[in-house]
């Protein structure tokens, strides 16, 4: 649509026969001054883009004639040529600012050129015109501080958000591991079962007993000995001072029996007969108790 | 008559309020002729249990502060110049003593400490040409000082096996704290003197040389030493050396020394069991887990310990 405006636009101009005989040749078809503002603060640099394409590869377009700019200053221009795929694509871009508040206008670039599509006859190829509203600049001034400070607004409530979404999903993850380690300290209980009726070892101790008074030996008495730490409740490796803690002074008769058995159990070879004298009327002392 | 040893426990509890584990620990280890290292933090009355023990026994009693700059010679003795004979006489230090307080024994360089150590083992010292034995009985209680251990000479396992048993000294509980109070705040509490003699204790000796140990017993003995040996589990987290077969020997020789200050003339698993832990704390070495982990050592050779099945 613009190369057909700005085809559209080209006026045609006959020009003396001397001059032409200068022409380039030229067959342009797209001549343009765009701009990315329409209102600029006043002092406020910004750009004008004139963009020619033509057919010719290769082709100088030293001859293209700058716009008249009014309550605009230029202050910078950049060229650059570029081949396109059928032909050339040219672009100047003006660094401009507004002088003072008001309208500032862009008249159309120009170029003059024979054009060989039309049989060498010369032409002038012009570019559409654009306009401009500058504004004061303290009311830019004043803007630019609020677009700033709206500006910095925006950034905060960014970051805000951000850190708020970041401390939630925070919260997520460790809750979600928290509930996944709680769930892996469930157990399955055994299924409870009665409880087991508590041994009766009274005949264990009888039985040991008998076979003391008849055989007489160590061995006898250990056995009277293990039969009676199992009748005091002792739990395993445990030693008899350790036991005799547990049993209330008021069981005499069998802390009585523990000890004299835990002498026959280990005293010297030559005290062993009274020390299971004692033992075997330490038991029966507990069995008449 | 020979006196009883509780009679010489009655006469050190006169003095030292609580502490029933550490005096019994004591007296046991000189029935049984070993050495006493006591562990424990400042103000706890090591000190005083040493001194307690030694004037309640009748016999010489000195004690070394162990300081940096202390020199083999101020603990064994010297020879000096006599200038009425035109000849050099000995002059024996503090170690000829019956009982021996080594304060703060890790304070000195290790040929200070071995000085000792070596009297401890040899009994005797040799000063120039002279040979001369410690009296007898003769036994070092040795202080060390576990939390402050700035500018210390710690004591290699070798030397630390010298040491029949390692007793911790505990702060004392609030009762025993008050009973301290009352009866220290008095004035000077004087330690009982000559509760019973030398001889006495020889006696005690000779006693606990005829003590039966059944043969269920010493390999009770022997797998409780074993125990700490094995590398599996716990053990080879926490353990990097177990207990030597020199632990088993003086673990029967407390056991049964025991037994005589109970009146007994045979060994039963409890003087084993209740000897165990004092007698192999300081002989098992242990990696740097135990430290960096705040492992009780108490609690982990009891768990070794009590893995073994009592006979």
């Amino acid at each position: 649509m613009l190369r057909i405006a700005l085809l559209a636009s080209v006026i045609v101009l006959a020009v003396g026969r001397a001059s032409a005989q200068s022409l380039p040749d030229l067959t342009i078809t797209a001549l343009s001054i765009t701009s990315d503002r329409t209102a600029a603060p006043e002092g406020e640099a910004f750009h004008l883009r004139i963009h020619v394409h033509t057919k010719q590869r290769g082709a100088q377009l030293s001859s293209l004639v700058l716009p008249d700019v009014v309550n605009l200053t230029i202050l910078g221009d950049e060229k650059r040529t570029a081949p396109a795929g059928d032909g050339t694509d040219y672009v100047e871009t003006l660094t401009v600012a507004g002088v003072s508040p008001g309208e500032a206008t862009v008249s159309p670039a120009y170029i003059d050129a024979r054009d060989p599509s039309r049989s060498d006859k010369p032409f002038r190829f012009s570019s559409n015109r654009l306009r401009f509203r500058i504004t004061a600049a303290t009311a830019s001034g004043t803007q630019s501080i609020a677009d700033a400070a709206m500006h910095a607004v925006r950034i905060a409530l960014g970051v805000l958000i951000a850190v708020i979404a970041l401390v939630t999903l925070g919260f997520l993850i460790v809750r979600a591991r928290s509930l996944a380690g709680k769930r892996k300290t469930y157990v399955t209980l055994p299924q409870a079962r009665p409880v087991a009726k508590p041994v009766d070892h009274r005949p264990e101790v009888r039985d040991a007993t008998l076979v003391l008074a008849s055989t007489r030996t160590r061995p006898a008495a250990t056995q009277v000995r293990a039969a009676l730490f199992a009748l005091a409740g002792a739990r395993h490796n445990e030693t008899l001072a350790s036991l005799l803690k547990r049993i209330p002074n008021e069981q005499r008769a069998l802390r009585a029996a523990l000890r004299a058995a835990e002498r026959a159990a280990f005293v010297d070879e030559s005290q062993l007969q009274g020390a299971i004298d004692d033992l075997l009327d330490a038991v029966r002392a507990m069995v008449f108790t | 008559m020979t006196a009883r040893p509780s009679a010489l426990r009655a006469a050190v509890e006169q003095t030292i309020v609580g502490q029933r584990t550490v005096v019994e620990g004591m007296l046991v280890a000189l029935i049984a002729n070993g050495h006493v290292l006591l562990e424990g933090p400042p103000g706890v009355a090591k000190t005083l249990a040493a001194r307690s023990l030694a004037q309640a026994i009748g016999g010489t009693f000195k004690r070394i502060q162990f300081t940096p700059d202390l020199l083999p010679s101020d603990i064994v003795g010297t020879r000096i110049f006599d200038q009425r004979t035109g000849g050099f006489s000995t002059v024996t230090g503090p170690i000829f003593a019956n009982i021996v307080l080594a304060d703060e024994i890790n304070r000195s360089p290790a040929k200070v400490q071995s000085a000792l150590l070596e009297g401890m083992q040899e009994r005797q010292a040799t000063i120039g040409p002279d040979t001369l034995p410690f009296p007898e009985p003769f036994i070092v209680l040795a202080t060390m000082n576990p939390l402050d251990d700035d500018g210390t000479y710690a004591l290699p396992l070798a030397q630390r096996d010298r040491f029949a048993i390692n007793l911790y000294v505990d702060y004392p509980s609030r009762d025993e704290e008050i009973a301290i109070l009352e009866r220290f705040g008095a004035g000077d509490v004087h330690p009982v003197r000559d509760a019973v003699t030398l001889d006495d204790i020889r006696e005690w000796k000779h006693e606990a040389d005829r003590v039966h140990l059944e043969p269920r017993l010493r390999a009770y003995i022997v797998d409780m030493i074993r125990a700490t040996r094995d590398s599996d589990g716990t053990r080879g987290r926490y353990v990097e050396r177990g207990a030597s077969p020199r632990a088993a020997l003086i673990l029967a020789q407390l056991a049964k020394a025991r037994a005589v200050f109970d009146g007994r003339s045979y060994v039963v698993p409890d003087d084993i069991r209740s000897l165990a832990v004092p007698a192999l704390r300081h002989r098992v070495g242990f990696t740097y887990r135990v430290t960096s982990e705040r492992v009780n050592v108490e609690e982990l050779l009891e768990s070794f310990i009590t893995q073994v099945p009592a006979p």
